[in-house]
């Protein structure tokens, strides 16, 4: 079965179990990848419809398993992704002697993948965007782009590199004519100008929004804009510095969704690196996770999963409680943890790697412990923030 | 109109983001009305005629208040147009900008500034188009013509009908009148009025070469004239007894040879018949016209008729047109004529005021009240020696009547040097540099940003300093300081206009921006500063190869062969260069930090 069909099922299925948001919003991606401008104006009136009739959910379902019916006859060329769309070779920057350097790292991204990058304050992630976003100068090392179209300047390059930085800058007017003057920029003919915001719009959840001021909108939907803004340009890469700062738990899970599932086009395909302090957040959406210490990287992605299955690690768990180290002690004494780290509320314990992660579950339950909540974190990166 | 605007903003922004940004369509629409306005209070100022009785009505824009009214209309449109423009910026967000639409903005920018601030334009276009729809080439000179008829009845200054004065029959016309006591041979023919001494001398010429030593004024040299290679100077010569032709030695209207108004721009005035005699070369004396000898020959015609109906037909044109023109008088046709027509006698015996007699305070100063006691219409009186007895014989003729011909005067200047006036002449160039300075300062501001534009302004004003003080330095050494000036200015203008060029990639970013806002704001400056240099050098040159004879009509010098052109040059310089110069700031934008 081909990747198109795969996910107009899966869309199918979402609106058959009535996650009703969800399939509507990847219903978008798939509007929108067919590129056919007649389904374009359908989806705007369905998100206008479902605005205006927020109650109806069986009027909805209805109406987008119609409009997946046309979108699934669109044959669809998917873009190729095999080649890497940014290769960094060593790169190195330094502030200075004795101050603050990064790298030798480097960097491989692809078309149609998530990178987290991750690190505690002062490590370097945002350097590291902004010398892909080539903001800064490199001191060492090698940067090649390679986008479906060469660059002629390197003015010319810097317009297909988009970088959001964690401060987005204040939007002035009307949202949806600034939303509409990117495209303008871009040349885009002016009877698809309207269509295509409009889309944008209601792709990322803004339909309500769109008649509001920028100083009456929430960091999230403010973010959602900025995005909004952000994918008109069509971007081949995308760098997003801190892009869940200040958002709540759910706009933090709904944004990475989007930003995974638009990024995942078929036909369109982008790549795009995240850094953020969200851990698990960014984990679930991501390929892959580069996590920045001191300016150097450790990288973890599902080929680590596989390692370890074959090559056995530590089992790691973080468990937040407020009993004493030696009530954990006690439960755990049949499992011979090697550490037990108290970080502040959370225990971080290691196990020898015959322990499994149901046995430490086990072992708490047997003691009738109270906790507020465990997880394994022998794979995630959470690891390394373990001090 | 709501939907009006909302459509036509939505096309303007999905066809020319560029317009849209800057808020083309309101902006020119809301500058377009302004003009309009400002044309029609400059078009319905001059319903009111007696606006015309000041002096050079032209310059009102900025004499009556419109120029600062303009002033704050200007900001004010400036300030809310910028708030719009800093709202977005395309080149700084890296949305695709070609060197086209980059140098589109800065001419944008440019014609924007042009229509802010030159308010002028209209309100002065609007009092000329009214000047010009309502008083026609032709009536214009019939009045002229009818006024300077009458002027010799206007009796505001004795002078104006004494002995001197006198230039019609000829040899009259060639001679030179001797007014100055001490300069009168009382041995030969000389007449006397109230004490005050007039004698006739014939007058030769000598021509002085330039070269000469003998600059200074000769013995008896009572005027010189000038060619491309020598000076002119005429002497009185000998008495010349003209007792045949004086009617008597009192002031008399058929003395008068003043002109009320000479045109200024008409071309029989230019193409002016030269008299013949000593005239001819005297042409250019304002002392000595053609002129004066047609109004004394006009009016000694005229008196010799012995007709009053005929002056008074004079009189009462002349206070038609008073009343066309709103000009203040107390006078009738009957009184006046009363006042200057005594049969068989055309004495002077009443003296016309030019204002009303006010009882005003001795400390007393009013402008127009100043100049209109002052004015003198045709002679200054401070060319002769003026007697006491003469002084106080015109105080006892001074009537109470008045008519303000300074104001008539002022009307008809107005008239014609409206009329005849390119008011873009000049100004033009006043309001272009103004506006692309503005322009430029913001276009640099767009595309580097506060930083480097604030820098920018303090390096220029260091630089300043720097060349100020070493000039200051090198005039105490005696050395040509302007020279040492432009020379300085060159040399830091080329440096700062080499680094963006050639050391793109190796200076820092943020000090490049620096040079790349003062290249953008300065480069007109800079081929000013080269045209000076060469014209500086050529001057010098002149100076060495003509010496004391030095002019600079004698040697070529560029910025004199360029005169008004320079600044079109130097426009169009500065636009072709900051077409090319958009390649560098796309580069320079371009460029990672540090």
């Amino acid at each position: 079965m081909k990747k198109n069909e795969l996910r107009i099922q899966q869309v199918f299925s979402h609106l058959e179990n009535n996650d009703l948001d969800l399939g509507f919003r990847l219903l978008m991606d798939c509007v929108h990848d067919t590129q056919d401008f007649s389904l374009f104006k359908e989806t705007i009136s369905l998100a206008d419809w479902k605005a205006q009739n927020p109650n109806n959910e069986t009027g909805l379902t209805q109406r987008c398993k119609t409009l997946l019916e046309k979108t699934a006859k669109i044959p669809i060329e998917e873009a190729p992704r095999e080649d890497f769309i940014v290769e960094g070779e060593k790169l190195y920057k330094s502030y200075g002697a004795n101050r603050f350097s990064l790298g030798p790292i480097s960097v491989n991204i692809k078309k149609g993948e998530v990178y987290g990058l991750v690190g505690e304050n002062g490590n370097g992630k945002t350097t590291l965007l902004r010398i892909l976003a080539q903001e800064l100068k490199l001191d060492g090392g090698e940067i090649c782009y390679n986008f479906k179209e060469k660059h002629l300047s390197s003015f010319d390059l810097k317009t297909k590199l988009i970088y959001i930085p964690q401060r987005t800058k204040t939007w002035y007017g009307s949202l949806k004519d600034n939303l509409k003057f990117v495209l303008s920029n871009y040349n885009i003919p002016a009877e698809e100008n309207e269509i295509r915001t409009l889309m944008m719009i209601a792709r990322f959840g803004l339909w309500n929004y769109k008649h509001l001021k920028w100083s009456e909108l929430s960091s999230g939907y403010k973010m959602r804009f900025e995005l909004a803004r952000t994918m008109l340009r069509q971007p081949e890469l995308l760098l997003l510095d801190e892009p869940l700062a200040n958002l709540d738990i759910l706009s933090q899970q709904l944004i990475l969704e989007d930003l995974k599932s638009i990024c995942n086009s078929l036909n369109h395909p982008v790549g795009l690196i995240l850094s953020s302090q969200q851990l698990y957040e960014v984990e679930k959406v991501s390929d892959k996770v580069i996590y920045l210490k001191n300016g150097k990287y450790h990288e973890s992605h599902s080929e680590v999963k596989e390692e370890i299955v074959t090559r056995p690690e530590k089992l790691i768990v973080e468990i937040e409680s407020t009993l004493s180290r030696e009530v954990l002690t006690k439960a755990f004494e049949d499992l011979n943890p090697e550490r037990l780290i108290y970080n502040g509320g959370v225990y971080i314990a290691f196990f020898p790697s015959t322990v499994r992660y149901h046995q430490v579950l086990l072992a708490l339950g047997a003691a009738k412990v109270e906790i507020v909540y465990s997880r394994n974190i022998s794979k995630s990166s959470r690891r390394f923030f373990v001090s | 109109m709501k939907k009006f605007i909302q459509k036509t903003n939505k096309y303007v922004l999905e066809n020319y983001p560029l317009l849209w940004n800057i808020k083309a369509t309101w902006f020119l629409g809301s500058a377009i009305l302004l003009h309009a306005l400002f044309f029609l209070t400059g078009y319905f100022l001059m319903s009111d005629v007696t606006v015309l009785h000041k002096r050079r009505v032209i310059d009102i824009f900025l004499e009556n208040g419109t120029a600062f009214f303009a002033s704050i209309v200007s900001i004010i449109q400036i300030v809310i147009w910028l708030i719009y423009l800093f709202k977005n910026n395309a080149f700084k967000e890296f949305y695709p900008t070609s060197r086209k639409s980059l140098f589109f903005q800065f001419l944008i920018f440019f014609c924007f500034f042009f229509i802010s601030i030159s308010y002028y334009f209209s309100y002065t276009i609007g009092i000329k188009s009214y000047v010009t729809s309502h008083y026609s080439q032709s009536s214009f000179l019939e009045d002229v013509a009818i006024a300077n008829r009458a002027s010799p009845f206007f009796s505001h200054s004795l002078s104006d009908y004494t002995l001197d004065k006198l230039k019609y029959p000829h040899p009259l016309d060639s001679l030179y009148c001797e007014t100055t006591v001490n300069d009168i041979d009382l041995s030969k023919p000389h007449y006397i009025f109230k004490k005050n001494y007039y004698q006739f001398y014939s007058v030769i010429s000598i021509e002085i070469p330039l070269n000469d030593r003998r600059s200074g004024r000769l013995e008896n040299e009572i005027h010189s004239s000038y060619t491309d290679s020598s000076r002119i100077a005429f002497l009185k010569d000998t008495v010349v007894d003209v007792a045949a032709f004086i009617r008597s030695e009192k002031p008399l209207y058929s003395n008068y040879s003043g002109t009320f108004y000479s045109l200024k721009y008409s071309i029989d005035t230019l193409n002016m018949e030269k008299n013949n005699g000593v005239f001819k070369v005297l042409g250019a004396s304002p002392y000595y016209s053609v002129e004066a000898w047609k109004s004394n020959k006009d009016i000694s015609e005229l008196m010799d008729q012995k007709n009053p109906e005929l002056i008074k037909e004079r009189l009462q044109k002349l206070l038609d047109l008073v009343q066309k023109y709103e000009i203040p008088t107390n006078l009738t046709t009957d009184q006046w004529l009363q006042l200057v027509y005594q049969p068989n006698a055309f004495e002077v015996t009443n003296i016309i005021r030019r204002v009303p007699n006010l009882d005003l305070p001795s400390d007393y100063y009013d402008d127009d009240y100043y100049y209109d006691y002052n004015y003198v219409v045709s002679y200054p009186e401070s060319a002769q020696d003026i007697s006491e007895e003469f002084t106080s014989y015109k105080t006892e003729i001074l009537t109470d009547y008045y008519l303000s011909t300074r104001k008539l005067y002022n009307t008809f200047e107005n008239i014609e040097h409206i009329s005849h006036t390119n008011i873009f002449e000049g100004t033009i160039h006043f309001f272009i540099w103004i506006a692309f300075f503005l322009a430029s300062i913001l276009f640099a501001f767009r595309v580097t940003g506060l930083r480097p534009l604030l820098f920018g302004i303090i390096l220029s004003g260091i630089l300043t300093m720097m060349v100020g003080l070493g000039t200051i330095l090198f005039d105490f050494a005696g050395g040509d300081s302007s020279l040492v000036a432009l020379n300085s200015i060159f040399f830091m203008g080329t440096i700062i206009l080499i680094l963006p060029l050639f050391f793109l990639k190796i200076i820092r970013k943020s000090f490049l921006g620096i040079f790349v806002v003062l290249s953008i704001v300065g480069f007109a400056g800079y081929l000013l500063t080269i045209i000076g240099i060469i014209s500086t050098l050529q001057r010098q040159r002149c100076v060495r190869l003509f010496d004391y004879n030095y002019e600079e009509e004698k040697c070529f010098i560029l910025m004199n062969y360029l005169g008004e052109n320079t600044s079109y040059i130097l426009l169009l310089a500065s636009l072709i260069f900051l077409l090319l110069y958009t390649s560098i700031i796309k580069k320079w934008r371009a460029l990672p930090e540090r």
